[in-house]
């Protein structure tokens, strides 16, 4: 791939302009920098190491209980937030609620089964399954179609 | 409103249960006891027959992580009240008329379009399901 710079003489014409013949996961991480929309999360470790941990990289989050963890394809982080929190921060990074102890990362999601009664289940890319409850199925299915 | 979502489908299913009884009735008096004069107490038989069908159903609206196993359970049981309720019913009101065999015909009939309408739903969920996985395999391919 080559790169183009050219010098522009007015402020409001500088652009960055991608150009592609498929837009891959590469592009697409280049384009998220570019718009500043690779977000990060704050999460604790089995140690209570703090880490930061792009939300591109999460699975799911899972609420149990009081506590809320980021599943990510080898680790476990407990976020120090509400899941509704998590919900509100990482809306837009195609994460979607998939019940009501789960947000789920569209990216991530390999197929899905019917789970019968309207669900849904969804097998993420490290080969786990997450229910996807009654409730939530018509937004995924949505999110995932209009992708 | 935590349930709130779980509430409007209970509702929802209970008025369709009892429209669906209402039609059973009329369509199985019609054949069976042509001749039967009705009261006004008959008219509460679908919100009865209703309310019994659909309590080994609540579990289901409000637990909405169960697994496929404890659903099959449940609609088993739920067939089981089916067939008692509607028969249960039928007996009521038309005793001894369709005799054994019309029973015998009456259980499997329910039975067949109870499991019917299962394998319908999820011949129809299945479907959905491999829409969704060819757009997943599509966004995959896009973005590979």
């Amino acid at each position: 791939m080559q790169l183009i710079k050219r010098k522009v003489a007015d402020k409001k014409d500088e652009a960055i302009i991608l150009q592609y013949t498929n837009w891959t996961k590469n592009l697409e991480d280049i384009s998220d920098y570019i718009l500043g929309k690779e977000k990060q999360i704050t999460g604790y470790g089995e140690n209570k190491e703090r880490y930061q941990i792009k939300v591109s990289d999460i699975l799911y989050f899972e609420a149990v209980g009081e506590l809320v963890f980021a599943y990510t394809e080898k680790q476990v982080y407990e976020i120090k937030m509400r899941l509704y929190q998590v919900e509100e921060n990482t809306r837009g990074d195609k994460m979607v609620r998939g019940s009501k102890s789960i947000v789920v990362n569209l990216r991530h999601i390999e197929s899905v089964r019917p789970a019968l009664n309207g669900r849904l289940y969804a097998t993420m890319a490290n080969g786990e399954e997450i229910l996807i409850s009654r409730q939530y199925a018509k937004e995924v299915t949505e999110r995932i179609m209009a992708s | 409103m935590k349930h709130g979502f779980a509430y409007k489908r209970m509702i929802s299913d209970y008025i369709l249960i009892q429209a669906e009884t209402a039609l059973a009735i009329g369509i199985i008096g019609s054949i069976f006891a042509r001749e039967q004069q009705i009261t006004y107490q008959y008219f509460f038989l679908p919100a009865i027959i209703g309310l019994i069908c659909m309590l080994p159903c609540i579990i289901t609206y409000i637990k909405d992580d169960m697994t496929i196993k404890q659903i099959i359970i449940q609609r088993v049981v739920e067939l089981i009240v089916l067939e008692i309720a509607i028969i249960g019913v039928i007996y009521y009101i038309v005793g001894d008329a369709p005799g054994k065999y019309g029973y015998i015909a009456i259980f499997f009939s329910v039975f067949f379009f109870d499991v019917i309408t299962y394998v319908i739903s999820y011949c129809m969920e299945k479907k959905e399901a491999d829409v969704i996985n060819k757009k997943l395999r599509e966004n995959r391919q896009n973005h590979s």
